[in-house]
């Protein structure tokens, strides 16, 4: 066991391209915005380390390209995450369609039990907005996840977006392990976590 | 005498790259495990003239040239070949050049910094008798002067001269292309043009970034400058060597047939206001050109209200492709830059002149890097040769090849990296099936080759590698790729866990300012770790395709490291065989 940290949780962060994925990760990681961000190819990886209820959590989140092609190569590395955040752009009706599209993914390819959040981005654009909170928080309810929305340019709830992610998984780890044995596979703790049992499927 | 009859062939061969500045076979797109013979051919500069370049010399003290040595050009003798014979020549070296297909061993060349490396070829001896003709022509050669204004300028102007060349651009406000005859270029220099501001490079790109800072870039910037301005005193011998001219614009028209001196130049960079023409010459680019006239034109004509999945997507990258570029970005909010109205152009026609590939983020990289060396229409073909010649299939729609190229780069890091291999492939179970379930750094290493490593390296070092693939191919991707783990193997090993490490290497390349380190590794005779050739690349495809094709249709008798144990050998000596 490491003891730099008390958990080490592995984070996606998926969602259409352009929808400011990237930049709430900028905001996150480094607290910095960029209007002079490039387009992510692949995966950009990230490391945050903050505290929950005294407790040090180490976040690995990995920031994924959103053009449908990236797609094939991102999804079989779902399996290891534990916790997976879909971002949609407030300003783009088609970004919030697709979320359904994200969401199917996860459930193909991610493990069972894997902690989602829906985030609508780009929220101090006001005047563009298209998507409302209503109709994306009604959606989140009923597939039983939780939303947010974020501004990453005006640094409003991106914190909130990945610390209630955080504090879900630990949760329901926590959980997990006082339930008995038959969920130890739940158990995320430390830096052995199958990060890539996921077969090539 | 007799014992010399006796020697081994390899050692005849070797001996025979030492002594003649043989040409070299092309680079072909389609590699092959079996080794042809070289051809082994004369120097393409026979019947030469010679003129003294006094008046050359002469040129580049009125010019004020800073950093050249003068001992350069005083005492050279450049031989002039007349222009009759220049095109024959040419085009019969470009004709030779292709025939041969085989991968000359990469232990036969080294990095010109290396002294025992430099061969007798360089050396000027007995130039044949001048020729009157051609010296006279050289004299009234008005090419010849603007191209030393151009050898002369210093950075800045040459930034200036982009300046020139976007500006020349920019006063077109229609959103259509018109077709131009004139490459852009770097060099063409308008005396009347505003100064570069001191915050950018002379690419128009910022010399802060993320990982670099002004002072480092400045504290670099002019030691690399002198390099440069070297290597563009010698790159303009070798034009005359071969005889050939340049055009107005101090460019030459074409460019050396393919030997090995030409690769070490090459290698060494080529001047920065002869990338795009250099380039597009060695890719082939004229052939393609000439081939479809007009079918451009044609194109941007049709696909001028397109609006589809991938212009959509085009629309979103064109924007957060260069934000950092001063070419690229608006000079009036809310109206694009005439360079983003070229990319959204280049890359919606591509998309529909290929369509198993149609848009696919990262070509938007490769598409402004071009368009800052070349004309729309050139940049347009030149992503065709790219994506059909050098790097086939790699965008297209499943990036299965994307995989198995990173399938072949991690199969390189555990043979030639082993520390950084276990460091970055984690646990048992991934270094178990390595090929067919690919570790997560590959994920930051496909973005190196998708993009060409365009905002992966710093631009400089982006450019070198440029030069070097659009002459030798895409080995240099992956050779690259090996040399950048190496040079952050100490970084990497520090870290103790996998996370940080795949963030080592992925910033790791953005601060390689300076390429000298990185190439040398790379293409260093000894010890180098970048020493994969076309062969070996063409049979580790095979074996990670089948792999893979193997771990998707059916249960895998067995694991992908015990399967890579029972191939190795074999390829191994495989390798071992190409270089006799």
């Amino acid at each position: 066991m490491n003891s730099e940290y008390d958990y080490l949780f592995k984070l996606l962060v998926i969602g259409d391209s352009g929808v400011g994925k990237s930049c709430l990760l900028l905001r996150f990681a480094d607290n910095s915005f960029s209007e002079s961000y490039i387009s992510t190819i692949g995966v950009d990886f990230k490391i945050r380390t903050v505290d929950l209820d005294s407790k040090t959590v180490k976040l690995q989140i990995w920031d994924t390209a959103g053009q449908e092609r990236f797609r094939t190569i991102i999804s079989s590395y779902y399996r290891g995450a534990h916790g997976i955040i879909v971002v949609y752009d407030v300003t783009d009706q088609n970004s919030f369609n697709d979320v359904k599209h994200w969401f199917q993914e996860i459930d193909r390819f991610a493990s069972e039990g894997v902690v989602k959040l829906l985030v609508g981005n780009k929220s101090d654009m006001t005047d563009k907005k298209v998507v409302e909170y209503n109709v994306a928080k009604e959606f989140a309810d009923s597939m039983g996840i939780q939303f947010l929305e974020t501004s990453a340019k005006e640094s409003t709830n991106v914190e909130q977006a990945f610390l209630t992610m955080a504090r879900e998984i630990k949760d329901k780890m926590t959980t997990a392990n006082e339930g008995g044995e038959e969920k130890a596979a739940l158990n995320l703790k430390g830096s052995s976590v199958n990060a890539n049992s996921g077969g090539c499927c | 005498m007799e014992q010399a009859i006796q020697m081994p062939a390899a050692f005849i061969a070797v001996k025979k790259r030492q002594t003649a500045e043989r040409q070299i076979p092309d680079f072909e797109p389609v590699a092959t495990d079996v080794a042809k013979p070289a051809p082994i051919g004369s120097p393409a500069i026979e019947g030469i003239g010679a003129v003294q370049v006094q008046e050359l010399a002469q040129a580049f003290q009125d010019n004020a040239v800073v950093g050249i040595k003068q001992s350069n050009f005083i005492s050279a003798t450049v031989p002039i070949q007349s222009p009759v014979d220049t095109s024959k020549t040419t085009r019969q070296g470009w004709e030779n050049a292709s025939i041969g297909s085989t991968e000359l061993s990469d232990k036969t060349f080294d990095f010109e910094s290396q002294p025992s490396s430099a061969p007798p070829s360089e050396a000027r001896t007995s130039p044949p008798p001048a020729n009157a003709d051609s010296i006279a022509r050289s004299r009234d050669n008005k090419d010849t002067s603007d191209y030393q204004t151009t050898v002369a300028v210093p950075s800045p102007q040459a930034a200036m001269s982009l300046v020139a060349a976007s500006s020349r651009t920019a006063s077109v406000q229609s959103s259509t292309w018109q077709p131009s005859l004139k490459v852009a270029s770097v060099s063409s220099l308008t005396p009347s043009m505003p100064p570069v501001p001191d915050a950018y490079d002379q690419y128009g790109f910022r010399k802060r970034s993320a990982q670099v800072s002004e002072a480092e870039y400045n504290k670099w910037y002019p030691e690399y400058s002198r390099y440069q301005k070297q290597r563009e005193a010698k790159w303009l011998e070798l034009i005359k060597d071969y005889g050939l001219s340049l055009g107005p614009d101090g460019v030459p028209l074409r460019f050396p047939p393919r030997s090995e001196k030409l690769r070490r130049y090459i290698r060494k960079g080529i001047p920065p206001s002869w990338r795009g023409a250099a380039w597009f010459w060695y890719a082939k680019g004229p052939e393609k050109l000439n081939a479809h006239p007009g079918l451009y034109a044609r194109l941007c004509e049709e696909t001028k209200d397109l609006k589809n999945n991938d212009t959509e997507h085009i629309e979103r990258d064109l924007h957060r492709t260069f934000p950092d570029n001063r070419f690229f970005r608006s000079a009036i909010p809310g109206i694009d830059s005439e360079k983003i109205m070229a990319l959204r152009r280049v890359l919606t026609c591509f998309a529909i002149y290929q369509p198993k590939i149609g848009y696919c983020q990262s070509l938007n990289f490769i598409g402004a890097n071009l368009l800052l060396f070349m004309d729309e229409e050139r940049a347009f073909w030149m992503m065709v040769l790219i994506t059909s010649n050098y790097l086939q299939g790699l965008h297209e729609v499943d990036l299965e090849q994307v995989n198995i190229t990173q399938g072949i780069l991690m199969v390189a890091v555990r043979d030639r990296l082993p520390k950084v291999w276990n460091a970055l492939s984690g646990d048992q179970q991934v270094q178990d099936n390595f090929i067919s379930q690919l570790p997560p750094i590959s994920l930051c290493t496909a973005s190196w080759f998708m993009s060409m490593f365009v905002c992966v390296l710093p631009i400089e070092t982006t450019l070198r590698v440029w030069d070097v693939f659009f002459f030798e191919g895409p080995k240099i991707l992956y050779r690259i790729s090996l040399a950048i783990m190496k040079l952050a193997e100490p970084q990497i090993l520090r870290l103790s866990d996998d996370m940080e490490a795949f963030q080592a290497v992925q910033t790791f390349p953005r601060k390689l300012l300076d390429p000298t380190s990185l190439f040398y590794l790379c293409f260093k005779r000894s010890n180098g770790v970048g020493h994969l050739s076309d062969s070996e690349i063409a049979v580790l495809h095979q074996f990670v395709a089948n792999r893979r094709r193997e771990a998707k249709t059916g249960t895998p008798k067995s694991s992908d490291r015990d399967e890579y144990a029972r191939f190795r050998p074999r390829q191994r000596l495989r390798s071992h065989l190409r270089l006799y």
